[in-house]
């Protein structure tokens, strides 16, 4: 290739258009803007020591909650947002995850770190056996298929008593080391930390790119080499890895695996509304929107008591409102939260502050516009 | 030694023939035109040599090797690059992410690799914006490298278009109307592009193509199809004065183009 290039340079004359040079410089912040930058991390650090060392009604394990859904909405993220596919059945995701971890703990007597591996191994299995429905029927019928999926698993598969152990559940305790909520939550902060990561990775090279092609125009795809089968079943692996992840750590942060957690209400639907709201392909958007969902599911109601008129149904505050942010999003910022988040990730590796709240062209896999 | 031979092509939607016993060649750096009135089966011929139809009939040998029970992007990755007539990129994304995505069959790291962070899949991808560099600097097209695709004039897709089918790392090169929404000094432009870029890259070209000026210029060999058969071949010059092409382009009453004349009239050239 380097050959290539010499001879395009020396070619250069002939071929190149004269096209004028619009003098475009990129943008580097000024040492008191990277100082800016690293205040502002500093400060969201400071808040969350704060928070969580603060001696007031903390509960760490709420806050794990959300960690592990925001892995979970991840999960979903990589189906909705990357492949353009809609999973109305990840309770079954999540749930298969967590009862597998669970089955190898109490059948095998394993660790929780096999219970781990497990449920990774089995949530890839089944997100795949999923796949391959999904590279026949697409849209609206695969989202059936998926609901179906879901209540299934929800209303069958978790009911059976040797695998799940019925309505009592089956234990699956924590690791060792991290036994206390405190340090549950790292645990899980350090889980969604590499499953972050690796998402970040699969978008930056061979993968995501596949996948945006082939989301957007499997012809295309497959004229730029990209195997669209192969690429689909791969995207729904990943999808079933993280949801397997977060069905192992929701177990053991409940410390045991029962039929009842794993709901359309209680999982997919929160699941869908963080990926929306948070949203669609934007990972720090959903990671911040789980964080103040459950939050909200804290304190929200608590507030609400203290108000006269919601007095009686606070606890009906959450779920209300999150439908509607949910309609908003869809309606006025289809990228969700990220539209927020996005601009500050960008800014934070030094690239200028650019808000932009037009709506974007973002949400092409579910679009709700006409 | 041809590098593409399609052999008695023939498939068949429903009631339609869209092409009979088609069989055509590009030899080694050659540019071929495969030209015909609209509806001809030009595109489905592309489509059945890529792999994007399965043909009921016939098969297509690529380097010699027969590729007929091969996908498109097997095909794709033993180097058959490929353009679209309604222009075929990535739309949400920028020129650049349209590069290194169509180089995906030359990148060297697994999938997983890649999201494991692997050190060989960081090492990779510089390379990987390296050479679409170069082949965007090639083209002229380096100005555009951040854009959306979303927004570029038509006629500029068409040549980005080129550009990402040259990223796929092609031997042979098939372009479906590159010339469309240019106007004449662009294609002529094109024409003298096609030619350079044959011998930067080593390339043969099978190309369709409504703009007359631009096949007798630049192509070394040409194809009619009509109605989803070969009317005729041979060099540019001699098919452009072969009755049946003129009967078949102008609608003039040749002996077995009468029936179908009347159809034709509208279909000179595309709007």
């Amino acid at each position: 290739m380097a050959t290539t290039a010499e001879r395009a340079a020396e070619d250069d004359a002939t071929t190149a258009l004269p096209y004028a040079d619009d003098g475009k410089r990129r943008f580097r912040p000024t040492p008191g803007g990277w100082a800016g930058r690293a205040a502002f991390v500093l400060a969201l650090a400071l808040i969350v020591v704060w928070y969580v060392t603060a001696n007031k009604p903390f509960r760490a394990d709420e806050l794990s909650a959300g960690v592990i859904l925001a892995i979970g909405a991840l999960s979903l993220n990589v189906l909705v947002g990357y492949t353009g596919q809609i999973s109305l059945g990840h309770q079954a995701f999540i749930g298969i995850g967590a009862f597998s971890a669970a089955y190898v703990f109490s059948h095998n007597h394993q660790g929780f770190y096999a219970g781990l591996a497990a449920s990774a191994v089995v949530g890839i299995v089944q997100a795949v056996l999923l796949g391959l429905i999904a590279l026949r029927v697409r849209g609206l019928y695969f989202a059936l298929v998926t609901l179906a999926w879901g209540f299934m698993a929800e209303n069958a598969i978790f009911r059976i008593t040797s695998f799940t152990g019925g309505g009592a559940g089956t234990p699956f305790p924590r690791p060792s080391a991290f036994r206390t909520d405190k340090t549950y939550l790292v645990l899980c902060g350090i889980v969604l930390a590499v499953v972050l990561l690796i998402d970040w990775r699969l978008v930056a090279t061979k993968a995501g790119r596949a996948l945006q092609a082939l989301r957007e125009s499997p012809n295309v795809a497959s004229s730029y080499g990209v195997n669209v089968r192969g690429y689909t079943l791969f995207a729904f692996g990943v999808s079933g890895f993280y949801a397997g992840v977060a069905g192992a750590l929701f177990a053991a942060r409940r410390l045991t695996a029962g039929a009842s957690d794993y709901t359309f209400i209680d999982i997919a639907l929160p699941l869908l509304i963080l990926t929306v709201v948070g949203g669609l392909r934007r990972r720090g958007g959903i990671v911040v929107f789980a964080l103040l969902y459950v939050l909200g599911r804290e304190y929200l109601p608590d507030w609400g008591q203290s108000i006269s008129f919601l007095k009686d149904n606070a606890i009906y505050v959450v779920p209300a409102l999150s439908g509607v942010l949910a309609i908003l999003t869809l309606i006025f910022q289809p990228e969700g939260l990220g539209t927020i988040t996005a601009p500050i990730g960008r800014w934070l590796k030094g690239e200028r502050f650019e808000l932009d709240l037009s709506g974007g062209s973002g949400a092409e896999g579910v679009d709700a516009r006409p | 030694m041809p590098v593409l031979e399609a052999e008695q092509l023939s498939i068949r939607f429903g009631g339609l023939q869209a092409l009979l016993d088609v069989s055509l060649k590009v030899e080694e750096f050659e540019i071929v035109g495969l030209i015909g009135p609209n509806g001809a089966g030009k595109t489905t011929c592309f489509n059945c040599v890529t792999g994007f139809y399965r043909p009921q009939a016939g098969r297509v040998l690529f380097k010699d090797k027969d590729v007929s029970g091969l996908g498109p992007h097997d095909r794709s990755a033993l180097g058959m690059g490929r353009t679209f007539q309604q222009v075929g990129l990535v739309k949400s994304t920028t020129v650049l992410d349209n590069l290194l995505t169509a180089q995906h069959s030359s990148i060297n790291y697994g999938a997983v690799a890649g999201m494991l962070g692997s050190p060989a899949s960081l090492r990779d991808e510089r390379v990987l914006r390296e050479r679409a560099d170069a082949i965007l600097e090639i083209l002229g097209l380096d100005h555009l490298r951040d854009l959306p695709v979303q927004g570029l004039s038509y006629g500029t897709l068409k040549r980005v278009e080129i550009a990402t089918a040259l990223a796929t790392d092609p031997d042979v090169l098939l372009l479906d109307e590159p010339s469309s929404g240019m106007g004449p000094e662009e294609a002529h432009r094109l024409g003298d592009e096609l030619l350079e870029l044959r011998n930067l890259f080593d390339l043969s070209i099978l190309m369709i193509e409504h703009h007359v000026p631009l096949v007798v210029r630049v192509c070394d060999y040409v194809y009619v199809l009509n109605f989803g058969r070969l009317l005729t071949e041979g060099l540019p010059g001699d098919v452009q004065r072969h009755p049946e092409v003129v009967a078949a382009y102008l609608g003039e009453e040749a002996p077995e183009a009468e029936r179908e004349a009347e159809k034709m009239e509208e279909k000179l050239e595309p709007a």
